[in-house]
């Protein structure tokens, strides 16, 4: 059963800890981060072509169906890296990366907890927050953004692979009506989404493993738990983050600075 | 007047509805090297981590140098702790970094203004002095048992510490390392002057180096043996049959 008051007071816990580390710059320790980052988006970076080249190549083939219905065959390419930009893109290729950078943080962390390596840093008088959570949380946040922005544009380069081959389309007519659809608002909401979800991918994953039990089956149960995790929050950061972005541009507007 | 390194006065802590130590009041002196012994699951383990303040007791107070641990911020525990290192089971070298690198690391991370070739020269010194004949660039699971547990102790005499808190040096050695450990324990007591106080279950270690030993039995703390290299009985049985045999029947 889940104890609800123990969980509240831990994720309090943590996320204090966590936030008062995370800008103080001597705590920071870059080589680690930079190394982190760098090894995280090595390790996803196949698949996060791969995955974006066939997401973008799936929407072209959805839409196509419908486009072609009402002979609007010009808008097929604005129109899929449109729904790609603000909504598919990010979403999905989001829950591939919760499974393999997050579930790989979690296990690494938790498998330094049952192993006494956190223990081992406090019995030396070091933070294990400073030199193991905060570093791997920049990580994780750098590396899954970067990835998911990355993942805008495979997506919109396998739409226009596969609307070329499938559809005969030349580049210039998959793009000639992007000024129609395809604002910058619709960029922004792609990054705000990126940013979103890697905030959340890198502080689920990373407050999980840290809160695991120290056993092995508390090392498998926080990488469960992670990806359930992840996977719910993005499916709710999803719809929060449409309506907080669209309220934004709302409030920007109105206050002239977007026209 | 001497401060005891640790006191614990009426301390109990039990895992849900499992009691693991019960009503304990001992106080462990500097200089000594003393031993914590007992049956495998009496709580031996437990005691040095309430000691440390990784865990918390559900009764009692300990002192840890002096200090109430309940009263203790987590950043006086930090400073108390570079000076009284716990050294665990499993040698939990971290994963990420060679064995030199594992060595020199908590020295750089106290002193970053320190040379990093400089701080590597000593970690190099003190893993030679402790026997150990394994290449220095090698990563953790590469190791032995026993090269990983003697890395697990350079890395804590890096920090010139005041006292070792030990969970089994010894368990899962052979003969020969075995031997060597002791040395360790004695040299590093002797000549540092460092306390240690060791969870073992290694009786002829404790009886011929331990200048004391604490038994546990059921929870409880069942005896307190001074000068154990001249024990030769016990008045209470079970304490006999441990010594005797190794374990209690």
């Amino acid at each position: 059963m889940i104890n609800l008051r123990q969980e509240t007071i831990q994720l309090k816990t943590f996320t204090l800890e966590l936030a008062s580390r995370l800008f103080r710059p001597h705590t920071q320790h870059w080589n680690m981060i930079i190394i982190g980052t760098l090894r995280m988006i090595r390790t996803c970076l196949v698949m996060v072509i791969l995955s974006s080249l066939f997401v973008g190549g799936i929407l072209v083939v959805v839409f196509q169906h419908h486009i072609s219905f009402f002979r609007a065959d010009s808008i097929l390419g604005a129109f899929a890296s449109s729904a790609l930009l603000r909504e598919v893109g990010p979403l999905l290729v989001g829950f591939l990366l919760s499974g393999q950078c997050g579930a790989y943080v979690a296990s690494e962390i938790a498998t330094m907890k049952a192993t006494d390596q956190l223990d081992t840093l406090s019995s030396l008088g070091l933070s294990d927050m400073d030199l193991v959570i905060v570093p791997r949380f920049v990580s994780i946040f750098m590396a899954t953004t970067f990835s998911l922005m990355l993942s805008l544009a495979g997506g919109i380069v396998g739409a226009y692979l596969v609307a070329a081959s499938l559809y005969d389309m030349s580049i210039y007519f998959f793009f000639s009506k992007f000024q129609w659809l395809i604002q910058w608002s619709s960029l922004w909401s792609g990054f705000y989404k990126c940013f979103a979800f890697g905030s959340a991918i890198a502080f689920i994953s990373c407050y999980t493993s840290y809160t695991a039990e120290k056993s092995v089956q508390g090392v498998s149960t926080a990488v469960q738990k992670t990806a359930i995790r992840n996977m719910m929050a993005l499916i709710i950061l999803d719809t929060f983050t449409t309506h907080t972005f669209r309220g934004l541009m709302f409030v920007l507007k109105y206050f002239g600075v977007l026209s | 007047m001497k401060t005891p390194i640790i006191s614990f006065r009426n301390v109990s802590k039990r895992y849900g509805n499992q009691e693991v130590l019960k009503n304990i009041t001992v106080d462990i002196w500097p200089g000594e090297l003393t031993f914590i012994m007992g049956p495998s699951g009496v709580g031996k383990t437990v005691f040095l981590r309430l000691a440390l303040g990784f865990e918390e007791p559900d009764e009692g107070e300990i002192h840890l140098a002096g200090i109430p641990l309940s009263e203790m911020h987590i950043s006086e525990l930090s400073a108390i702790r570079v000076r009284h290192i716990f050294i665990f089971q499993h040698p939990a070298l971290f994963d990420f970094l060679t064995v030199i690198e594992n060595v020199g690391f908590p020295l750089l991370e106290h002193h970053p203004d320190m040379d990093p070739p400089y701080v590597f020269e000593k970690a190099k010194g003190v893993l030679r002095s402790l026997g150990y004949r394994g290449t220095f660039k090698k990563m953790p699971d590469q190791c032995t048992v026993g090269e990983a547990k003697l890395v697990s102790i350079a890395r804590a005499l890096m920090l010139n510490p005041k006292v070792m808190f030990i969970d089994e040096p010894t368990t899962g050695l052979d003969e020969t390392t075995r031997t060597q450990v002791d040395h360790i324990l004695v040299n590093t007591h002797r000549m540092k002057q460092c306390s240690c106080i060791v969870v073992s279950h290694d009786v002829n270690s404790a009886l011929t180096i331990g200048d004391r030993i604490l038994f546990f039995y059921d929870t409880q703390l069942h005896a307190n043996i001074e000068n154990p290299r001249k024990f030769t009985s016990h008045p209470d049985p079970l304490v006999n049959e441990f010594f005797n045999h190794g374990e209690v029947f």
